[in-house]
């Protein structure tokens, strides 16, 4: 009777009977299966930046923010957040921890397709891994960038690009210093330095210069002119002979010592050595 | 009549012409001989000459370092001039031990007394294959002596030799079946009684029928007649893969990330099993091996026997040199081979063959995206999904390339044989391994 008047009337019985048992069940799922979360743990989470990167060596924010909270992990792992996020996190765990120098990404080679050789035509994958795999990389140079950019696509902040040339490129007010790019590079081409450090060896070839020549024209030839440059900036310095040596016929610059006067850029004759001031961004 | 085979695989041209049916004939002593010390999977052998000593021919020069490894010989008699690294064809700075030719040959021309080795206990058979640094000739290179000594926990029922030659233009083990039946026949009785087994299968494409025959005559000679059977496959790559052989000829399969020996079966190579016979019956250690010179640039294509540690220069010079310029040479053959980027790589234990292609033969194309067509899923004769494996690699999803079991994959190379797309699919899986085994040891 009542069903012919109102065809819906058993459909919303039914429902909003359904409706009120799944809320007494979930009600009282809520209270029986409810987890005591630390309340530091979403403050941490909180003062990480969230992007979910790994340079930490945790799976992600929240795992690294977990693990702070076990006291399994040092607070001043994240490259990312920096000293301020260093700062936050010493205050919710109430931990003294010295912020980490902020870091960026460097490109030690300068060989793009237009400056070096090739020894064979590779016809793989396009993927420096995959590259390197095939009698070990298909430059002459052994130690040059293979220019696919594995790190362009390691890198989760898109601060790498790739240059006309097949190099690196990185725009240094969106690289982090997570460090993903150096991992994805099969050659070692990356590294992180210190951001205060505006002098860096644009090169990784340690074979003496005639070899190197035969796969490169830009590379280090180890002819010392930076050595003699900085042993005369230090000359009135009894403690420091040189911040710059060249080893395995490559220069390498001891960043305890360097000074960023850039003396060493301006005589190299291959302009090997980059000065470049990186913008420091304050706050 | 139906022959044995497995499911998948690809029908590329045989391309045995240039080589097939040519008798052997023997290449000149190399002037210098660089020997690698790593020659064979595992752990390089330790040099155990000094530079400026003077070595006989087949001297032990590299002793095994460790279970996997294997001896190296000095291929020709001389003087050790340095040990210094050079380019193999495993590495680009391989250490190698440089030999320059001189004096007297002990054992090249004259005949070799033969061993009563009838008598001799399957241990001391098997030390004797130890001492003379037998690897797996077909171009694995895996030290025969681990091979033949499985843990006292598996049961071996049968061996099974390799003679199915699947790869294109080789025709080495075609033609070692048909000039040295007898000498094989006893290897595979000798490693029979190194594994203390009575059955023997050997495996070889029917598109070898000399050596069918041949093989089938010796073995009915045998008196007192043994279980070595011969069957004839359906040619089609890969036949010759170890776990595909084992297949056609047992239909067991080797379970995922299982060996041989789970089906109860070691499978050795016609041409380790040769090998084999000529250190234990001859005494002789592995310093010179059979291998194939071909391809359309080659002017005089064929099968001839070589010291290990010539430069392959050298080999192609004697063979009458190049026609034209080179676009590939390849080490091995065309599907498994390992391309090279330089003519001063020494020949090695494991290398079957030497193949050089020209520009007519090699098209570089560059690949496109996977269309789906599924053709490398249909060829697959691991039956994997090559193309999914590829693509997630190529995004880098590394957890998406793991459930599909990239470590079955046997390289053979056939999905990306038929790929429509030209995508490099065996290369994209194999940069998924190297990128797995990494994050393992990580």
């Amino acid at each position: 009777m009542l069903d012919q008047i109102f065809p819906s009337v058993s459909s919303i019985i039914s429902i909003t009977a359904l409706g009120a048992a799944f809320g007494v069940i979930l009600s009282y799922a809520k209270i029986k299966l409810h987890v005591e979360r630390d309340p530091r743990l979403g403050y941490i989470e909180e003062a990480l930046p969230g992007a979910n990167c790994g340079a930490c060596g945790f799976p992600g924010c929240s795992g690294y923010a977990t693990k702070i909270l076990d006291g399994a992990a040092p607070i001043n792992l994240c490259m990312v957040g920096g000293a301020d996020a260093v700062e936050r996190i010493s205050r919710i765990m109430d931990i003294k921890a010295e912020a980490l120098k902020p870091k960026v990404a460097r490109v030690h080679c300068q060989g793009g397709c237009d400056v070096s050789n090739n020894r064979f035509e590779y016809n793989g994958p396009k993927n420096c891994a995959a590259a390197q795999q095939i009698r070990e990389g298909f430059k002459t140079c052994a130690y040059g960038c293979l220019g696919f950019g594995d790190c362009m696509e390691a890198c989760p902040f898109e601060a790498i690009h790739m240059s006309p040339t097949g190099l690196p490129v990185i725009n240094y007010d969106l690289c982090t210093g997570c460090g993903n790019c150096v991992v994805a590079c099969p050659r070692n081409i990356i590294s992180m330095v210190d951001k205060s450090f505006d002098i860096h060896v644009m090169c990784r070839n340690i074979e003496k210069a005639p070899v190197m020549k035969k796969g490169c024209s830009v590379g280090c030839t180890a002819c010392n002119r930076c050595v003699k440059a900085c042993k005369e900036v230090f000359a009135d310095n009894p403690d420091i002979e040189t911040a710059i040596t060249v080893t395995n016929f490559l220069a390498d610059i001891d960043y305890t010592l360097c000074i960023n006067c850039g003396k060493c850029a301006e005589v190299c004759p291959q302009k090997v050595i980059e000065f470049n001031r990186v913008p420091v961004v304050v706050g | 009549m139906a022959f044995s085979t497995f499911s998948g695989g690809i029908h590329p041209p045989e391309n045995k012409g240039p080589s097939e049916g040519k008798a052997f004939s023997n290449l000149s002593v190399p002037q210098l001989c660089y020997i690698p010390l790593q020659q064979h999977v595992g752990k390089p052998a330790k040099p155990i000459v000094e530079e400026g000593e003077t070595v006989r021919e087949g001297q032990l020069i590299g002793l095994a370092d460790g279970y996997i490894s294997a001896n190296v010989h000095a291929s020709v008699p001389g003087k050790v001039v340095k040990i210094a690294e050079h380019p193999t064809v495993y590495s680009k700075r391989g250490m190698c031990v440089l030999i320059e030719a001189q004096g007297a040959f002990s054992t090249s021309g004259k005949p070799l007394e033969s061993i009563k080795w009838e008598s001799m206990s399957g241990l001391e058979l098997l030390n004797r294959v130890a001492e003379a640094g037998v690897v797996g000739l077909g171009g694995a290179a895996f030290p025969t002596q681990v091979k033949l000594h499985p843990p006292r926990n598996r049961q071996i029922d049968t061996l099974i030799v390799n003679g199915s030659e699947c790869e294109p233009y080789l025709t080495v083990d075609d033609m070692l079946m048909r000039t040295f039946p007898g000498e094989i026949v006893e290897g595979i009785r000798i490693v029979m009684k190194i594994l203390g087994i009575s059955k023997a299968l050997i495996g070889v494409e029917k598109n070898k029928p000399h050596a069918i025959a041949s093989l089938k005559k010796k073995i009915a000679e045998l008196a007192p007649p043994e279980n070595i059977g011969v069957a004839a496959l359906k040619t089609k790559y890969p036949q010759g893969a170890e776990k595909q052989l084992i297949y056609s000829l047992t239909r067991r399969e080797v379970p995922s990330g299982g060996l041989p020996m789970d089906t109860a079966t070691v499978v050795q190579n016609v041409g380790t099993i040769f090998a084999v016979r000529e250190a234990v019956a001859l005494g002789k250690p592995l310093f010179e091996r059979y291998i194939t010179v071909t391809g359309p640039l080659v002017k005089n294509p064929g099968n001839y026997k070589v010291r290990l540690g010539s430069l392959i220069a050298d080999v192609i010079e004697e063979c009458g040199g190049l026609v034209a310029e080179p676009a590939k040479i390849i080490m091995g053959g065309p599907m498994c081979g390992v391309a090279l980027d330089g003519m001063d790589v020494p020949v090695v234990k494991g290398t079957s063959g030497i193949l050089v292609l020209g520009h007519a033969d090699v098209r570089p194309m560059d690949y496109l995206p996977c269309i789906r067509c599924g053709r490398c899923v249909a060829v697959c004769p691991a039956g994997l999904v090559p193309n999914e494996m590829a693509n997630a690699i190529e995004k880098g999803r590394l957890d998406l390339v793991e459930p599909s079991r990239p470590f079955d994959c046997i390289m053979c190379g056939s999905c990306s044989y038929v790929c429509p797309s030209r995508r490099p699919l065996s290369h994209f899986i194999k940069l998924a391994q190297e990128k797995l085994r990494r994050r393992q040891k990580e």
